[in-house]
């Protein structure tokens, strides 16, 4: 038997609230778990490395010409090239929009110094969001990379004698100052 | 400059999910948050702290998920679906719940003539978990049969027998039935 709604307690029903504020706490624990987890974030780094982005455009105008693609600027001859992933932990100070100027000069300063010795090959911001693809059965999971939030942010590819050299050369990036972390990883030639 | 609380909600969503953009998640957030908190403390029988955390959880999944929604139903409607998925894992234990609405106790006649808007919602709040959610997806949130089946994983017939009885549980706490007279709200 289906129990129709009466008209007193329909009424009654209808004069309930639907809204409650919450408590302010909550909405910074919700946006605390969702950076935590990588998921919010983005327009501080993004600013900060379209910054860097166009001050590598000014730094690499002229080593344009000469070609475009990984490889194709001018690096001293006999090295091997060497990735440098940067990694923005929770460690990590993003900064505010009162340092950024100061944030992209003093990345800037890092390449053009590395430019100017021909160890500078390459340098970008990695887009985003971030995609994670899984095997899955017999087919490939797609999903945002939430709970894999360790992901690179941004690379240079640079020129060095040895892993030793790289490392010393990944050793100076700003990045590091600023609570990031840098791998450096030779790129095998295949 | 914006915070965003004039953009719609789809121009949001997507700068959440591209750019990560935490202006425009907390502009979503304030929002939808208000009325998401109170159906998660009714589904949750009133206590603040589990409604607390299953909105904290409901937004979590809802940013994981948000590239993969596809706008089949409006945003709200489906936090409200993730809220009561949130509901539902911390019902397990109570399982048996979800398929009766017991007969309240003698106990809760107590409730008799107190016809306010807090009695209503303790008597809500006394409810068991599924006729609980039955009443609050129907009668309050607006929510049809067949959807609210699909958030429970009930069939549409079970949910209209558990709106049955959980109403008229609801008469009971509140200490009047339907053929008796008005009650003044």
């Amino acid at each position: 038997m289906i129990d129709d709604l009466d008209e007193p307690l329909a009424r009654r029903l209808a004069a309930l609230p639907r809204e409650l504020a919450p408590p302010a706490a909550l909405e910074e624990r919700v946006v605390g778990s969702l950076r935590q987890r990588g998921l919010l974030g983005g327009r501080r780094s993004y600013l900060r490395w379209v910054g860097i982005a166009a001050a590598a455009l000014v730094l690499f105008g002229g080593g344009m010409a000469l070609g475009r693609g990984a490889g194709t600027r001018p690096v001293a001859p006999g090295l091997r090239q060497f990735m440098l992933l940067l990694y923005e932990g929770p460690g990590f100070d993003a900064g505010d929009s009162s340092v950024a100027a100061a944030r992209v000069e003093e990345y800037r300063e890092w390449a053009r110094t590395l430019a100017h010795r021909q160890r500078l090959v390459a340098g970008e911001e990695l887009g985003r969001p971030d995609w994670l693809l899984e095997r899955n059965g017999s087919g490939v999971a797609v999903g945002p990379t939430g709970d894999h939030a360790d992901l690179p942010t941004g690379f240079f590819i640079v020129a060095a004698r040895d892993s030793a050299d790289a490392v010393a050369l990944a050793g100076s990036c700003p990045h590091l100052r600023h609570g990031g972390r840098v791998a450096v990883r030779a790129i095998r030639r295949t | 400059m914006t915070d965003g609380s004039e953009r719609p909600d789809r121009e949001l969503v997507r700068a959440v999910v591209e750019e990560r953009d935490e202006l425009a998640f907390r502009a979503l957030y304030r929002r939808h948050t208000p009325r998401l908190h109170r159906f998660a403390l009714r589904l949750a029988a009133g206590d603040p702290a589990d409604a607390e955390d299953v909105v904290h959880e409901t937004w979590v999944r809802a940013v994981l998920g948000l590239p993969t929604f596809a706008w089949r139903s409006a945003l709200p409607t489906w936090l409200a679906g993730i809220a009561v998925n949130c509901i539902r894992e911390r019902w397990r234990p109570d399982a048996a719940a979800l398929a009766d609405v017991p007969e309240p106790a003698t106990d809760d006649r107590q409730l008799t003539g107190l016809p306010d808007r807090l009695d209503l919602e303790r008597a809500i709040a006394r409810l068991p978990a599924g006729g609980r959610a039955v009443v609050v997806l129907h009668d309050l949130e607006g929510y049809t049969h067949e959807e609210i089946a699909a958030m429970l994983g009930i069939e549409a017939g079970t949910s209209k027998s558990q709106l049955s009885r959980a109403r008229q549980s609801l008469r009971r706490l509140l200490g009047r039935q339907p053929h008796e007279g008005r009650v003044d709200p």
